[in-house]
């Protein structure tokens, strides 16, 4: 081995710098996100067809009332403030959800409302609707159920030698094929009004936010977020291959069905409560990358995740000119370019 | 730089295969420690099955495969990947990693689930950077370097596991020949200076001939011939083994030796 030179640091030190060098990037990145996100929530609850000002969100929050304006908060606690607060949270579990299936599938593609996840869980969803009039809790467990069976479905079909992530997502664009044509069929069976309201819901609407749903889907996401904050360097690990992961150490195939898992709880719990918002997990990861120059992260797709939603949302309700609109309508308006933008992309990097 | 052990690797009658298709048949093989053992054969004769084999990502159907007299299966795996590396043929690099970040991946056997990156770290991967010769490209990203600077990446991420044996899958795949020969003297030097054990597949006879001291030929999953590279590689060999008819000769008539097809017919 070459003696160490003396001048300036130490090679061990230099790593160290470049180490702190490459992830300030993503740091700042993420900071960066994390304020505009906090920007659009206040946005989302403070501007728009009813304005609050900030001293009286405050009074509002701290229980008061505001004088001359009694309505101010009833609007806000009941109608705005939860729209916000679910909008944030089911922003950052499809956002993380899709950014865990594109980093273990390593595909862009591999997003749960391409591979079938969040059909699953609308599957799920309006079986409960249609036949044991599910509300609220029960809703989201039938979300859970039906889309981890979906996701155990394919990959019992896509499991053997070679490629798994490729059939993986063919896989899983056959099932949510299959799941949507059950759907089409039972709401073509169903009476006016309950296929009215599946059609919404479907769309995904943050309409419903009420605090009842919130605080359930916050108990869940506090069973799952440790588990991916602990976990994720190993998701990350696996990314330089079955093989290497394998010997250094990491057990692949437990790692990735845990992933799997939380992946589609996050899409799911998601999912149960406002309806799947159409393309945000697909693109929250590739947007998130482009931010931090290039690597995965969860965290920040997360963020990006919350402020489509968010923003969305606020466009929807707000500036649409035929009155209020389901915020996935929106989404899926963009979402659908960013989609065919990334399949161009990929090609010309393959080709 | 930590320097390697001398760790006994030892396959006794091991088999091993893909379901109902056996590919490696009852091979009994002892590895030679401190020394660079390739293994040589025709494609499909079993030789990256066999890596697959020591390297615990196929478990054998018949016999076993000893390490310091304990089977491997028996050493927990993040201890096994502390003793033994595996560098396979086509490793991903993940996307918008620097070529520092991917080499102290090669730490992770060291971490556990809130303990990372410490001062020990730091000074493996600096001495996997400066020894592979690649600190000055520390802060690229690995999708800008080219060929041969990536596969001394990927052998620098291999040497930051600080393994006692390590195990390469046709390192030099892709490679244009001067990078192959810089490449397997690099190995060579880090096995003189380290001690680590390598076993190589290759598949450039020459080259293999050149770099290890202990050849392994195999065929149809079973070996023909082991020993020195003067030993293995004989024209009868080159013939039964790999069907190919060429002269050995040793110009410097110091056992260094080549291999030379034989000319067309009719060119002469």
């Amino acid at each position: 081995m070459p003696a160490f030179t003396t001048h300036n640091s130490s090679p061990a030190q230099r790593v160290k710098d470049l180490r702190t060098r490459s992830h300030r990037r993503p740091r700042r990145a993420i900071a960066v996100l994390a304020v505009a996100v906090l920007a659009v929530f206040l946005m989302r609850v403070l501007l728009g067809s009813y304005t609050v000002t900030f001293p009286d969100f405050l009074t509002i929050l701290q229980g008061g009332t505001v004088e001359g304006a009694r309505g101010a908060r009833f609007i806000v606690m009941e109608d705005k403030l939860p729209r916000a607060v679910l909008g944030l949270l089911v922003g950052m579990a499809f956002g993380a959800s899709g950014a865990i299936f594109q980093l273990l599938l390593r595909n862009p593609l591999a997003s749960p409302d391409v591979i079938g996840i969040s059909t699953g869980a609308s599957l799920g969803a309006v079986l409960g609707i249609v036949y044991w009039g599910a509300t609220g809790f029960s809703l989201s467990i039938f979300a859970v159920v039906f889309s981890l069976l979906i996701a155990v479905g394919i990959m019992a079909l896509s499991s053997g030698r070679g490629n798994v992530g490729h059939r993986f997502i063919l896989m899983g664009i056959g099932v949510s094929a299959l799941a949507g044509s059950i759907i089409n069929y039972l709401i073509s069976r169903m009476n006016l009004n309950s296929a009215s309201s599946a059609a919404l819901w479907m769309t995904g609407s943050l309409s419903s936010a009420n605090w009842d749903r919130i605080s359930i889907l916050l108990l869940v996401l506090a069973v799952i977020v440790p588990f991916v904050v602990v976990l994720h360097s190993r998701l990350h690990a696996i990314a330089v291959g079955e093989e290497l992961a394998h010997s250094l150490g990491l057990n692949v195939a437990i790692t990735r069905w845990i992933f799997i898992v939380l992946g589609v709880l996050l899409a799911a719990v998601a999912t149960a409560a406002t309806g799947p918002i159409a393309f945000v997990a697909f693109v929250s990861g590739p947007i998130a990358r482009r931010l931090i120059g290039g690597a995965h992260s969860l965290t920040a797709s997360a963020l990006v995740g919350a402020f489509i939603v968010l923003l969305a949302d606020f466009i929807a309700s707000n500036y649409i000119a035929s009155g209020s609109m389901p915020v996935g309508v929106l989404t899926g308006v963009f979402g659908a370019p960013i989609l065919i933008w990334l399949l161009v992309r990929a090609q010309k990097e393959a080709g | 730089m930590k320097t390697a052990q001398h760790r006994q690797l030892t396959l006794n009658n091991v088999s091993l295969g893909y379901g109902a298709k056996t590919i490696v048949k009852d091979l009994s093989l002892e590895i030679p420690a401190g020394q660079m053992t390739a293994i040589i054969g025709a494609n499909g004769c079993g030789k990256s099955t066999l890596l697959r084999g020591i390297s615990k990502l196929l478990k054998p159907e018949n016999g076993e495969i000893l390490l310091d007299g304990k089977s491997i299966h028996s050493y927990p795996s993040k201890e096994f990947a502390r003793t033994v590396g595996l560098l396979p043929q086509a490793p991903i690099a993940p996307d918008g990693i620097t070529v520092a970040d991917l080499v102290s991946r090669g730490r992770f056997p060291y971490q556990g689930l809130f303990k990372r990156n410490s001062a020990e770290d730091d000074e493996a991967v600096a001495w996997a950077l400066q020894a592979t010769h690649t600190m000055d490209l520390a802060e690229k990203q690995v999708t800008e370097l080219s060929g041969g600077q990536r596969q001394r990446v990927w052998i620098a991420m291999a040497l930051a596991q600080e393994t006692d044996i390590l195990l390469l899958d046709e390192p030099t795949t892709y490679l244009d020949l001067a990078h192959q020969v810089e490449l397997l003297d690099l190995l060579c030097e880090l096995n003189e200076e380290r001690g680590t054990t390598m076993v190589m597949v290759l598949h450039e006879l020459n080259l293999a001939a050149r770099a290890a001291h202990h050849l392994v030929a195999m065929r149809d999953g079973v070996i023909e011939s082991a020993g020195t590279p003067a030993e293995v590689m004989t024209s009868e060999n080159l013939r039964s083994i790999f069907g190919l008819r060429a002269s050995v000769h040793d110009p410097a008539d110091d056992g260094s030796i080549v291999i030379v097809p034989d000319a067309r017919e009719g060119r002469r």
